[in-house]
């Protein structure tokens, strides 16, 4: 296990969720309600978890995953300290 | 953990078997609408599936697998000491269903003969079960009959399971041989997981009832209480967290790296998952044979199943070393690594 912690800009977060969830980077930000979109469903949260795994190395728990709607709550379920 | 080593035997024969009749996901417009169905099967990597009739049973399939494996090794009936049925759809609450499948087989009543209740992971817990019985016990051949019918149990009208199931049953020969390959397990469970996969009742916590037949409105669509639960992303959690580890353990326990592995065969769960474990792993797709496009999830036939449809060619050629990988319901999960050399893999029988 790393015990470095991996970082990303937030833009590069944004693009991509934007990718997961098919919709234009500048469609989304920090405040968006990911619950409005259409393209949000359970296939979207197992996509968010396997992206945070893949670009953090952190296995979020699904359940907290659903209670996140915007943006802001999903960055600091991953941690403040993971953006730049 | 529990991590063990057997010598002196072998795998010597695979067989699997599949109803031949085909289901085909695309045509499920009365589940999901257009776009939402190619995108569910584009992530389960389910396009088609094999289901049982109604009269058909686990049992029966394991039965087919079983008779072409033993036609094509051309072994003795006699020479048969344990036969594990590893399943969740026996034939009957009791008896057991193994028992019958030794009448069925015409094998010796000596035939030390049971059930083990286990899905995902069954196959490799079988494996281990049956390699520990010829190992240290002193049997002569142990074979392992795996299969499954989730189509008996999966409401058609849910969401999260209906389009990802298939049935299968296989048959597997363990036998001494002094110069065999050592096989190395990894068995693990835990319990804390148990809603994530579940039939809530029908077993005797909460007995069959009139309410537990009637089928009631979930979120993700229709099921009743005898019909599988799914937490997808539960179970995905799960995975990610513990499969990657247990893999890379159970390699180390064999002495040797993940370059040394010709194959990774998982359990088939769904592509998804399956990609995404294997990028976490840092080992190639290519290596990772599927068969669930065309079968589906057979629970805990997908390993064998994999072996035969997508391995048999290439092991006719050479040996190769696996890395045999189960996870789910219980929760439970199991790795081995394993040579198959030499192995008879009669081609997939059809019922």
């Amino acid at each position: 296990m790393s015990t470095v912690t991996l970082q990303m800009s937030k833009s590069d977060f944004i693009n991509h969720l934007a990718e997961i969830l098919e919709v234009e980077p500048s469609a989304i930000n920090e405040n968006t309600d990911l619950t409005n979109l259409e393209t949000y469903d359970s296939l979207m949260i197992l996509a968010m978890i396997a992206l945070i795994d893949e670009k953090f190395d952190k296995v979020l728990d699904a359940e907290k995953l659903v209670e996140a709607k915007f943006v802001f709550q999903i960055m600091d379920l991953i941690g403040r300290e993971c953006f730049h | 953990m529990a991590l063990i080593t057997f010598d002196g035997l072998m795998i010597s024969g695979i067989a699997v078997s599949v109803p031949a009749n085909v289901l085909d996901n695309s045509q499920r417009h009365d589940l999901l609408k257009d776009r939402d169905l190619q995108k569910t099967i584009d992530m389960t990597g389910v396009t088609s599936r094999r289901i049982t009739d109604t009269l058909t049973c686990s049992s029966d399939l394991c039965l087919a697998a079983a008779e072409s494996l033993i036609a094509a090794t051309g072994i003795a009936r006699s020479s048969i000491d344990l036969l594990v049925f590893v399943s969740q759809t026996p034939d009957y609450r009791l008896p057991a269903t193994a028992p019958l499948l030794q009448q069925r087989l015409g094998l010796a009543t000596s035939t030390a003969a049971f059930d083990v209740n286990l899905g995902c992971s069954g196959y490799v817990y079988g494996l281990a079960i049956a390699c520990s019985f010829v190992s240290h016990l002193g049997a002569s051949r142990a074979l392992v009959l795996a299969g499954d019918t989730p189509s008996k149990f999966v409401s058609p009208y849910d969401r999260a399971t209906a389009l990802l199931f298939g049935d299968a049953g296989s048959a597997t020969l363990i036998e001494p041989r002094q110069d065999g390959e050592a096989l190395f397990f990894s068995l693990n469970s835990d319990g804390s997981g148990e809603n994530s996969l579940k039939i809530n009742a029908g077993g005797y916590r909460f007995p069959s009832s009139a309410a537990s037949v009637t089928v009631q409105d979930v979120n993700s669509g229709r099921r009743s209480e005898e019909q599988l639960h799914m937490d997808s992303a539960a179970i995905f959690n799960f995975t990610i967290r513990e499969v990657p580890r247990d893999i890379r353990n159970v390699v180390q326990h064999a002495g040797c790296k993940l370059d040394d592995i010709d194959f990774v065969v998982y359990h088939q769960a769904n592509k998804f998952m399956l990609d995404h474990l294997t990028k976490k792993l840092g080992y190639p797709l290519a290596k990772t044979p599927r068969s669930l496009e065309r079968y589906g999830n057979t629970s805990c036939a997908t390993i064998p199943l994999t072996i035969v449809t997508e391995l048999r060619q290439r092991l006719r050629d050479e040996p190769a070393r696996l890395v045999l990988s189960g996870f789910g319901v219980g929760l439970s999960w199991a790795s081995a690594v394993v040579t198959l050399n030499g192995c008879c893999i009669p081609p997939l029988v059809e019922v």
